[in-house]
């Protein structure tokens, strides 16, 4: 229980100890502060104004049902593996592979791109919020200055690791809870009570398939790295499981609040619509606690790829991306240059990170218990220092490529579930096929230091 | 010394749950807006029942250390995190009390309920328990 050593060691490259393993409990409320996003809570709402209840349920309930299950089975290697997704990957993709999707994928995509977009994002809410309750702009909400201590902030908890992370969840979940719960009653009361509900008509409407596929799209990342969270379960499979319940219970309330919230009052966000029924202190604490916990997550898990990637410790790294992300958010709310094209690029950079779970799940669940005889799952990977990993697995990083070719250029089904299906599939046959062969389809050996890089 | 001062949340975060949930519960009846009403009586029976529940967790734990502070570090963090939701949602217009006695007595409330719970966790974390178990 005890825990006297440094406050900035985070396990980034070597397996996590026993003495800081955590709880079931702790592992659902870290998942779920990360989840409480804007984005999230953006698509709630946009559901809500697009779907009627009974379309709207069965949307969230399919589409947390995918993003659980994908999660569940990701989180579980992370708890039995005890190491971060970009280390996992030094079998699969093999070490320089693992050092190049990492950094590609999560260090650029997660830790540079979508944390400075998201503090941005923060910036120009805090603005608009504090202009609809106050009528004016204080300098410390001016959409700049913001978006500059909106970064530090996040960056502080990134730096601390799991613990900042856990830290914040839980002073933020339980408030959620209780203004989002506060929120979506109001709105109910003051559209007629719950008879209403049903009743109300979309106003831009969408088919169910594209809720879904919006609802399984706007957290596959996350359902991607699991393990970085996962690898701190006291029991391997609590990760997973804490993943899959976060999911299940609470992502359905989250999107049915902000639903809720927009489908029966005039706003058109949530933000707005809690403006509208005067909590508009819930709405502000929400936007910058929400953007808070999932951002400082964004960062950690760029720094832990960066980490995988270049020999700097993780704190160093993620001060300078924080830095980084802190400069390109206070610019672009100072209209120096716009969100857009960032924004196009990381989408389609986006597309390559959900088959990092599919072959993740593929080579832990099919290829090394059935094709290397490796039933114990505690035994499937090994780590440590004087471990040996190929250079480069060629049938992961082809899988890989493929399958975020298919998933960018096929324009049929749930553009994320295509991803992980499909480099799930490919990566099977090929590794089936090789090792049937007798084709070697690894090149090089590197061994790992001991410092675990 | 540390031993009493730790000892001395042990006994009193559970009890400090049950008090100010009793009195937050007389204060929220006392509220002339029913949603104000209904939503804090809400906010006061949680850290009366998660105060139950604590005792009950203690009971359990007997003398074991690592069980009794996972207990009472989290009934601290329900004692923060629900006197900042009074704090939070007092502020709302349409969760206003509807009288200003008792809207600022749910503020002190609040507060005190957010100071005890914040002390308790710093001085666990002081003495490096995970905060977060």
């Amino acid at each position: 229980m005890s825990n006297k050593k440094s406050i900035f060691e985070d396990h980034a490259i070597t397996a996590v100890p026993k003495d800081v393993r955590r709880s079931f409990t702790s592992m659902f409320m870290t998942y779920t502060g990360v989840i409480v996003c804007m984005a999230v809570i953006w698509t709630g709402g946009e559901l809500g104004t697009g779907l009627d209840l009974n379309s709207f349920l069965i949307a969230i309930v399919f589409g947390s049902l995918i993003s659980g299950i994908i999660g569940l089975l990701t989180g579980v290697v992370g708890g039995y593996t005890r190491v971060t997704t970009y280390v996992i990957l030094r079998h699969s993709f093999g070490r320089l592979g693992s050092q190049i999707a990492g950094a590609a994928v999560s260090g650029i995509g997660c830790g540079i791109g979508w944390f400075f977009i998201q503090a941005w994002l923060f910036a120009v809410v805090i603005q608009t919020i504090s202009l609809e309750l106050w009528g004016t702009v204080p300098m410390i909400f001016y959409g700049p200055v913001a978006a500059a201590w909106g970064a530090a902030l996040m960056t502080l908890t990134a730096v601390l690791g799991f613990k900042g992370i856990a830290f914040l969840s839980y002073i933020t979940i339980p408030l959620f809870v209780v203004i989002l719960g506060g929120g979506s009653y109001a709105a109910i009361t003051e559209a007629g009570g719950f008879a209403a509900v049903p009743e109300v008509m979309p106003t831009d409407p969408i088919t169910v398939p594209v809720a879904i596929t919006a609802i399984v799209g706007s957290y596959i990342a996350g359902a991607t790295i699991t393990s970085d969270i996962s690898r701190f379960s006291i029991k391997s499979t609590h990760g997973g499981w804490a993943w899959f319940w976060h999911i299940m219970l609470f992502q359905p309330i989250l999107y049915a609040a902000a639903g809720l919230l927009t489908m029966l009052t005039p706003g058109t966000d949530v933000a707005q619509a809690m403006a509208y029924l005067g909590i508009g202190v819930g709405a502000l604490f929400i936007v910058i606690m929400g953007q808070w916990t999932t951002n400082d997550s964004n960062l950690y898990n760029g720094a832990l790829a960066f980490a995988n990637t270049f020999k700097l410790s993780k704190p160093v790294i993620t001060v300078i991306m924080g830095a980084i992300g802190a400069v390109m958010a206070s610019l672009t709310a100072m209209g120096v240059f716009g969100a857009d094209p960032f924004m196009a690029f990381l989408g389609m950079l986006g597309t390559w990170l959900p088959p990092i779970a599919g072959i993740m799940i593929a080579d832990f669940y099919i290829i090394k218990p059935y094709l290397h005889g490796l039933r114990d799952p505690q035994k499937r990977y090994v780590f440590g220092p004087g471990t040996e990993y190929s250079v480069i697995n060629w049938i992961g990083i082809i899988s890989w490529v493929a399958a975020g070719l298919i998933a960018f250029f096929v324009p049929m089904g749930i553009g994320a579930l295509n991803a992980v299906i499909s480099a799930f599939v490919i990566y099977l046959v090929l590794t089936f096929i090789a090792e049937k062969a007798n084709i070697n389809y690894s090149s090089g050996k590197s061994i790992e230091s001991e410092s675990g890089f | 010394m540390v031993e009493s001062k730790l000892d001395f949340f042990k006994r009193n975060v559970p009890r400090t749950l049950l008090i100010l949930g009793v009195i937050g519960v007389v204060i929220s009846l006392l509220a002339p807006n029913p949603y104000g009403r209904g939503l804090f009586l809400l906010v006061s029976l949680v850290p009366i029942i998660v105060g139950l529940l604590t005792y009950v967790r203690l009971g359990k734990a007997q003398n074991d250390d690592g069980k009794v502070s996972k207990s009472i570090i989290e009934a601290s963090w329900i004692l923060f995190t629900f006197g900042v939701a009074y704090l939070v949602m007092a502020t709302s217009t349409y969760y206003h009390p509807g009288n200003d006695v008792v809207h600022a007595a749910l503020i002190v409330l609040g507060i005190v309920q957010a100071i005890f719970g914040a002390y308790s966790l710093v001085s666990y974390g002081r003495e490096g328990y995970i905060m977060t178990p």
